[in-house]
Formats: structure tokens, C-alpha cells, sequence
């Protein structure tokens, strides 16, 4: 390599650090590391203070701390807070050596002894007020983390809220052709389940299935209808998992919430747990489809279509050796009508070329086999 | 399955236990479980590794698919012999085999599980403990030697001179020892003679992780060094802050130092926007910690493997370790994943370069993931596991 770059540290301004030739070698780095050691400590162009010693000649300097991170400062307050939450009565007893430090000593055990009662009792109510206070600090501090984790996970709250309503549309229509998909007796793992309406129909037919779900409002609603659900996120789900030990996933509007990346990683861990021969199946609304895509914008939360070849392509890439293509929710005749009737083009001349736009199937089924 | 059962003996055990030899255990038996073999832990109901209250109820339970005994341990006694006898250790004054005994005891001493032992000694095919410093390992190991194995996580510390743990590890079936510089300084401390080989510790597979994530989440912008782990002076976290609080004034740097694991740590308060505890996080923040992590440190000179090192590497992340532990030092320079300090000065200087060559960093922390790639995977390890039961076995008949 050879590269020389200038030192930024004020101790070693004058220095440039010369890289070993070849390849990358801790030792042959560590011999320049130590050479220029050894000249900070010849010279003294350094200073190796206690922490508190160093904090104390800051601090008395004047000057002026300001954090601009309500999260750092809120984090250190709590931090501060815990050392006062218990006040110790018990700071260890001294004396002066002289000759009556025994005695003196010895008064002052006794004097501890009979005045502790006493003083436990008025501290007992500061110690409970500061418990209290850093309480509502760990509270806060986590209420913050909370929410900074929500917002970056694109609005799982809000999806929740939609779901919660009932406006979120589901597909159930096609889960018969979406279980058709799995090898018969195989256990099908439904990532992010909802309100568990895909599980409901895989028990009514005979299946066996589990839903991992990270929203704990809907694990409940899950819960409450008797399906077996975990309480996870998809990828924490997928990376606790041994692998080649799923057998058949299932993941419905896979990466059109949210943030895109988890769609790689998620397609990459699965690749990793699913076993050979083993079945992933997910079911997207279709981008070439006008009522596919009306629909699928009906729910806020949904940012962006995914191309079923864009989704076939990052499957193959992870691994799966077959990915075939289904299209499913061909529109109805009474569907086309009321749609051509809402866009106010039911009479005009375009409406049989409209009509073939809108009789693409809303929805596709990647079926990736690994 | 009697006679084929593994049983593990760790001090303490459970999902929320954060130690190494603790996570080594759970860790090796999860694996040899999976592989068909039986396994049971064998252990005590406390929680802290410092008062060693008892936490879990007494009986037997399934954490992750494993049968867990838990037997109740006595309260430790603080007794002002065991003190007296704590500080000759510390000051590595001698000590006789008696007073050793009588400090392990004090620390921690758990009969019912030595009775267990003893009744059940023919329904295990061995008992592995794990690691060499506590009364379950040096009274289990005394009950039963034809069937204990000892896995020591030994490191340079003044316990470990004792003269007691001498006799301990000699009389051992076999010694499962997690580094070569481990095996050297117990033949060193225990003379040669000791029957046990490398065995490697615990293996780690891939993970995928999210640097971004974690800087979103923690607002944390910039070069950043990381400490992940338990904060103590055993740990050397304190000379760490010390270190990198000089560094700061010395060079006037914008870097940072984040901390996470769940001890309390006390932060200069004119350092508090470049010194960050995060306090305990998730698994899933951990690992993005490590990739989004300019450099980790391990500042620790007690370390007989060091998972986080481990760890951390494959999230391709470079490290600077303390040079005075052999054991990070020889994963350093056997991988070149990372450089080294032991002083303030060699600090500043590696520090620096490590800051200044993000070039080189990249290297780095691919080397080191190629080394945990290379070394620590479980086919290696449990060969050689297996191979140490065998040759005691052997040996035995």
C-alpha cells in the first residue's frame, strides 16, 4: 500500500503515518503503531489524566456544555438520576489517627446505632421520591425509544389502525389457490399474519399453520380467535430459525410497506432456513393491474408495487432454484361495470379498450421453491 | 437414555443470563442437543453472579428444548475468613489447599447438587462444568472425577493461582480448553501432565445486519467505538472511558464511545455527548450495533475466548483489543482483524490509524470474519469435543 496520510491528532501533528507494503498485517502495523508510541511519550505530546481529574479541568474551565440530542441528555439524566435514587446512610465510619481514634471510633458506631432508626425513617420518603423519578425517567426514555423505532419501521401503527377498521383489504378470496400452493401436511408459517384471516382458512381446511405477527394489538386479535401466533418480527422470526428447517412461508404484500431493504434481508434470511424442496409463497397486488393498484392504495400505508419479475429476480438471487409466476383476481363483469361507471367512461368509445386494462388479475403468486 | 446423557454444569443458567462461560454453555449444548445427542443441565437457582441469590425455583424445567435442574445453593456467607483469605488471593500470597477450599465454599456451595451427582452418576455418560472458578465446578468435579470434564475459561487472574484448582484440574477426566494461549497458561499456573487439548469454545453463523438501523434509532451520526458487553474492573471498561476520555482532550477528535450492555456506567459528565451508555438492547440492536461500529473495543485482560470479539467479526467490524490478554491478542494478530494497545499511548496511535485508514478497517474486519468463518464453526468444535470424551473414556476403562 505504502499510502502516507498526515496525523489530525494535535499530539502527533508533525508525524505521517507510513503503511507497511503489501497486504494488511496487524503485526507490521503495530510496529509503526509502537514507534510513534514511543515518540508521544518521549516528547510528553500527550496527557493521560484520571477521568475525574480530566472532567473536573474541563468543567472548571468554563465551559459551556450544550447537547443537542434530547435522547443523549435524557439518557444521561436517567443515568444520573439512578445514583441518587438510593441514599446510603451507611458511608463508612473513620477517625483520625491519634491516640483517641479507638474511642472515637467506637462514639461514633454508637451513635450510628442509635440514630439510624431515626434517620432511615426521614429518608425513607426521598428515597421513595427518587425511585419514582427514575421511573417516570425509564419510562420516558423508553416511550421515546418506542416511538423512534415505530416511525422507522414506515408506520406499523397506522397499518394497524387500518387493519383494526377493517379497511385493509385482504385478499381471503384467493387463499384457496395461495394454500394449493404448499405441499400437503407441510406446516405453513404465515409471516406478518394480521388479523389471522389466512390462518382461520388454512385451519378450516385441515392445515397446519403458524402466524408470526410484530404488532402486539393484532397478536391478541389472534389470539383471541384461538390461532397459534408468535409475537415477533418477520426477520427476528426468520433469524432465530435453524437452517433448512421451514418447510412452506407464506408472506402476503411482501415489501410494499416500509422500508425496502427489509424485503432483501427478509427474501435473504428465508433462503437461508427454508429446506430443500421447501415452498415460499407470496401473494402481491400486481402493478399492470388499474383495480389492483386502486385497491392496494386504498390502504395508506402501502408505499409501493413490486414487479412480479423484481420479486422473481431477488428470490433467484437468494437461492431458490424454481420461481413461478400466478396471476389470480380476475376482475368480475359487475366490478369492470362499476368501475367504468365511477371513472364516468361506462358510454364513451375508449371504454372497451379501458375495459381491457382493468381485466388484468389484481393480484400475482410467486410460488419460489428452494 | 441412561448412560448417554450429557449433562452441563454451569454456575447459572437461564435466557436472560448474560456471562460467557453462561452463554458458552447454553450455546454448546443447544447445538450438541440438536445433533441427537441427549443433554440435561445440571445448575443452581441463582441469578446474580455476585450475591448468588437464588432467583429460579428449585425442580427441573425446558429452556429451549433442554431439560434444566436447578438445585438451591447456599446463601453466600461473607464471612471475615473468606475476606482474609480473598485478599491474600488478591495479593497472590499462598494460600493452603484448605483455606482455598474454604473460600470456594464460602462464595458459592450447593450440597443438593453435589448429592444428585453422586446418586446419578451412572444415568450420565459425562458431566462437563463450566468454568473453573466456582464451587459447582471444584466440589461436582471432586464428586464425581471419573465422568467431569472441565471446560475452564481460564484467564491470567489471581484466583485462578489457587492452589486448590491445581488439584482440581489434574484430576479431571479432560480439559476442554477455548484458545491455545488458554492451554499455555494453565500449563503454565498447573504443570504439565493435565489431560485436555483446544477445543475452540463455540461456533457463530452468519447474521444480517442493519448499521443504518441502529444509527437512525440511537441518534448516532460519525466514527463511533464500540464497547458491548458487562462494565466492570474486571472487564477494564473504566481505563477504556479513561483512555478514551484522554484521547478526546489530547486530539479534539469528533468520534464517540457507545456502550451497551446492562450495567450502569458512570459517564464524565463534560464527555457526555461523545460518551453514550445505551444500557442493555435487543439481540437484533447488537448485531446492528456491530455493523455500524467504526471499531470495537474489548479493553479486557481476562479473557480466555471472547464471544463479542467473535462476534463482532462477523459483522466484518475491526477491533482494537488490550495486547496484555493473550487470548484476544493471539485472535488479533492470527487474523489481522484488528491492532492492539497497552498503554495510553499505543492506544492514542491505533486508535488514530484506525480512524484515519477506513481502507484498511474494511480489510480488517473482512480478515476477521474469514477467521471466526475458519475456525469457529461446529463441525471443527464438536469433533474435538467428542474426541476429548472418547480419549477420556479411553482412558477410563
Amino acid at each position: 500500500m505504502g499510502e502516507e496520510r498526515p496525523n489530525q491528532g494535535e499530539a502527533g501533528a508533525a508525524e505521517v503515518f507510513t503503511l507497511p507494503e503489501g497486504e494488511v498485517n496487524a503485526s507490521a502495523i503495530m510496529a509503526e503503531v509502537e514507534r510513534r508510541a514511543e515518540r508521544l511519550r518521549r516528547e510528553g505530546l500527550f496527557r493521560d489524566l484520571p477521568v475525574e481529574e480530566l472532567d473536573r479541568e474541563r468543567a472548571g474551565a468554563g465551559e459551556t456544555v450544550i447537547s443537542f440530542e434530547p435522547l443523549h441528555e435524557l439518557i444521561f439524566i436517567s443515568q444520573l438520576a439512578k445514583q441518587y435514587a438510593r441514599v446510603d446512610t451507611y458511608y463508612p465510619i473513620g477517625a483520625r489517627r491519634s491516640p483517641l481514634g479507638p474511642i472515637i471510633l467506637l462514639a461514633k458506631k454508637v451513635l450510628r446505632r442509635f440514630m439510624t432508626p431515626y434517620m432511615d425513617a426521614v429518608f425513607a420518603k426521598q428515597r421513595e421520591f427518587n425511585a419514582q423519578v427514575v421511573k417516570s425517567l425509564d419510562v420516558f426514555l423508553e416511550l421515546i425509544k418506542r416511538e423512534r423505532d415505530r416511525s422507522y419501521k414506515g408506520g406499523v401503527d397506522r397499518y394497524t389502525a387500518w387493519e383494526e377498521l377493517g379497511l385493509a383489504e385482504d385478499g381471503r378470496e384467493l387463499y384457496p389457490e395461495v394454500l394449493s400452493a404448499f405441499p400437503p401436511g407441510a406446516e405453513i408459517v404465515h409471516l406478518q399474519c394480521g388479523r389471522g384471516e389466512f390462518l382461520q382458512r388454512a385451519a378450516e381446511e385441515g392445515r397446519e399453520a403458524l402466524g408470526v405477527e410484530e404488532d402486539s394489538r393484532l397478536v391478541r386479535i389472534c389470539q383471541e380467535k384461538g390461532l397459534r401466533v408468535l409475537h415477533s418480527s418477520p426477520l427476528d422470526f426468520l433469524e432465530s430459525q435453524r437452517p433448512r428447517s421451514l418447510e412452506a412461508v407464506f408472506m402476503q404484500e411482501a415489501g410494499e410497506r416500509g422500508d425496502a431493504r427489509e424485503l432483501l434481508f427478509t427474501v435473504n434470511t428465508l433462503a437461508q432456513v427454508m429446506e430443500e424442496g421447501g415452498v415460499a409463497a407470496m401473494l402481491n397486488h400486481c402493478p399492470r393491474s388499474i383495480l389492483g393498484t386502486e385497491e392496494a392504495f386504498r390502504d395508506p400505508t402501502v408505499v409501493r408495487l413490486l414487479h412480479p419479475e423484481t420479486v422473481a429476480g431477488l428470490l433467484r438471487r437468494a437461492g431458490f432454484r424454481e420461481v413461478e409466476v400466478r396471476f389470480l383476481g380476475v376482475p368480475t363483469e359487475e366490478e369492470k361495470e362499476a368501475w367504468l361507471a365511477a371513472t364516468g367512461e361506462k358510454d364513451s368509445r375508449e371504454a372497451g379498450d379501458l375495459a381491457g386494462l382493468v381485466q388484468a388479475p389484481r393480484r400475482y403468486l410467486l410460488e419460489a421453491r428452494r | 437414555m441412561a448412560g448417554e446423557v450429557i449433562a452441563f454444569i454451569p454456575p447459572r443458567y437461564g435466557p436472560e443470563i448474560v456471562g460467557g462461560a453462561e452463554i458458552h454453555a447454553r450455546m454448546l449444548a443447544e447445538e450438541i442437543q440438536s445433533r441427537g445427542y441427549p443433554v440435561e443441565i445440571l445448575t443452581t437457582c441463582a441469578k446474580d453472579p455476585y450475591t448468588w441469590t437464588g432467583d429460579y425455583q428449585p425442580g427441573t424445567e425446558v429452556v429451549g428444548g433442554i431439560t434444566v435442574r436447578r438445585f438451591q445453593q447456599e446463601p453466600r456467607k461473607y464471612s471475615h475468613r473468606a475476606a482474609r483469605i480473598e485478599k491474600r488471593i488478591a495479593a497472590k500470597r499462598p494460600i493452603s489447599v484448605r483455606q482455598g477450599e474454604f473460600w470456594i465454599r464460602d462464595v458459592l456451595y450447593c450440597p443438593p447438587l453435589y448429592q444428585y451427582l453422586d446418586r446419578n452418576r451412572d444415568n450420565y455418560r459425562a458431566f462437563v462444568f463450566i468454568p473453573y472458578l466456582f464451587g459447582t465446578t471444584y466440589f461436582g468435579i471432586k464428586t464425581v472425577p471419573e465422568k467431569a470434564y472441565l471446560i475452564p475459561c481460564i484467564h491470567d487472574e489471581p484466583f485462578a493461582y489457587v492452589s486448590a484448582f491445581r488439584r482440581m484440574m489434574h484430576s479431571a477426566r479432560g480439559i476442554m480448553f477455548n484458545t491455545q494461549p488458554e492451554m499455555e497458561l494453565a500449563q503454565r499456573i498447573y504443570g504439565e501432565g493435565m489431560r485436555g487439548r483446544v477445543v475452540g469454545g463455540v461456533a457463530f453463523k452468519p447474521y444480517s445486519a442493519d448499521g443504518d438501523r441502529f444509527r437512525f434509532k440511537y441518534s448516532i451520526e460519525g466514527d463511533f467505538v464500540l464497547y458491548s458487553g458487562r462494565s466492570d474492573v474486571a472487564k477494564n471498561t473504566p481505563l477504556l472511558t479513561r483512555y478514551f476520555c484522554n484521547y478526546l482532550h489530547n486530539t479534539g477528535r469528533d468520534v464517540k464511545l457507545v456502550f451497551i450492555g446492562s450495567e450502569r456506567k458512570e459517564i464524565p459528565y463534560t464527555f457526555r455527548k461523545q460518551v453514550i451508555d445505551l444500557g442493555f438492547v435487543s439481540e437484533r440492536d447488537k448485531r446492528d450495533a456491530y455493523a455500524a461500529a467504526t471499531v470495537l473495543c474489548q479493553p479486557s485482560t481476562r479473557e480466555s475466548l471472547s464471544l463479542v470479539l467473535l462476534e463482532a467479526w462477523l459483522a466484518e467490524v475491526p477491533v482494537l483489543v488490550h495486547g496484555d490478554c493473550a487470548v484476544t491478542r493471539d485472535h488479533v494478530e492470527r487474523s489481522s482483524g484488528g491492532l492492539w494497545f497497552t498503554d495510553y499511548a499505543t492506544f492514542h496511535e491505533a486508535l488514530d490509524f484506525l480512524l484515519d485508514h477506513p481502507e484498511v478497517r474494511l480489510e480488517m474486519g473482512r480478515r476477521g470474519r474469514e477467521y471466526v468463518e475458519e475456525n469457529y464453526n461446529w463441525d471443527v468444535i464438536l469433533e474435538r469435543f467428542f474426541a476429548v470424551l472418547e480419549e477420556g473414556e479411553s482412558a477410563a476403562r
